[in-house]
């Protein structure tokens, strides 16, 4: 189970474009909290004390304790919906935090990590791990931080799929039971590839026009 | 046979605008591994089929690499000694447009220290700055 941290914030008055630049500027990050019992409102956050959070989670929706100045409920159980990081240097442009009750089921994403080493990647295969995430429907207290499946034991040619993951209790996926997270395939076979070659054949077909294709059939 | 388009709604396009920072595809989303643009520009259609074949010639049978740029745009470039007029040029080249932040190519199943040199060599036939980005989270 994740456990829950402690975010201390204040609520916003100013909202816009440059009003939140400044903030960033400053070193808070603007966010916002809504839910389905409550009207949304601003708050901030200090952009220092969210990225150290950020370290120690495994995932991107996680619960926190939300310690609001300035609010009517003094602390709020929320967790992190979204958030939107600059492309290039990843600092925090904002957060979305949903708050959430006690005893109503919340869905989050959390990231399957497979541990071990596959009997089949010792072989020469190829471990393709193609659920990173996964979505999950559960109470907020049974939240877990994320999934591990020992791969050890898969060979070439094994499939891991979401029935073979050990959820815990209280905690069911979203996608069907079928649905494969991980593959063991054979080691692919490269044919031999000359630049000349590929760089030759360039330019040499066209693609085919939508719109002259209509003016043809309609004469 | 590098990348281009089945079919297009226009035979020619304008050049655009490539202004602002990507807005998508800015984390590794399929391998363990990427290569993040830096730099804003066109990549043609020539240039990704030389580095996906670079990485592939460094990587040999191991690994797995995704190529997440496509090449939609087509440029369009006069013949040597035309003169001016007598309409747009035939189009030359297909590129896809770049900005910092996109991710352009992935790979997955291989040690790091092999993907770095692979999308090293991969980089090396672009003309844009890359770097090097790990899977967060």
């Amino acid at each position: 189970m994740s456990k829950q941290q402690t975010l201390t914030a204040e609520k916003r008055d100013v909202s816009g474009t440059s009003a939140a630049k400044r903030l960033r500027r400053e070193g808070i990050v603007p966010a916002v909290v809504y839910g389905a019992a409550q009207d949304e409102y601003t708050i901030q956050i200090n952009a220092k004390e969210f990225t150290n959070l950020l370290k120690t989670q495994s995932g991107t929706n996680f619960l926190v304790n939300l310690e609001i100045e300035g609010a009517k409920e003094k602390t709020k159980l929320a967790m992190v919906q979204e958030i939107q990081q600059h492309a290039l240097t990843d600092g925090i442009i904002h957060v979305d935090f949903h708050a959430v009750n006690e005893n109503e089921t919340i869905h989050a994403t959390i990231p399957v990590s497979l541990i071990g080493e596959a009997a089949g990647v010792k072989e020469g295969g190829l471990l393709e791990h193609m659920v990173q995430s996964l979505e999950v429907h559960c109470l907020p207290a049974n939240l877990p931080d994320h999934l591990e499946y020992d791969v050890s034991e898969v060979e070439v040619g094994d499939t891991v799929s979401i029935s073979d993951l050990n959820f815990p209790d209280g905690v069911t996926a979203t996608l069907g039971d079928d649905v494969i997270v991980a593959i063991c395939n054979a080691a692919r076979v490269v044919e031999e590839e000359t630049e000349e070659g590929a760089e030759g054949e360039a330019g040499s077909a066209e693609p085919e026009v939508i719109n002259e294709k209509k003016e043809e059939d309609s004469e | 046979m590098p990348l281009m388009p089945k079919r297009v709604k226009f035979r020619k396009s304008h050049r655009g605008s490539r202004a602002g920072n990507a807005k998508g595809g800015t984390k590794v989303s399929f391998g363990e591994f990427g290569l993040q643009c830096l730099g804003r520009g066109w990549i043609t259609n020539r240039q990704i089929e030389a580095c996906r074949i670079s990485i592939n010639r460094y990587l040999k049978r191991k690994g797995k690499v995704w190529i997440r740029i496509f090449p939609h745009k087509p440029i369009t470039k006069r013949p040597p000694e035309t003169r001016m007029g007598k309409g747009k040029g035939p189009v030359e080249a297909w590129v896809a447009v770049v900005r910092p932040g996109n991710v352009l190519f992935e790979v997955g199943g291989v040690p790091e220290t092999q993907a770095k040199e692979a999308l090293r060599l991969a980089s090396n036939k672009l003309a844009v700055k890359c770097r090097f980005i790990t899977r967060q989270g």
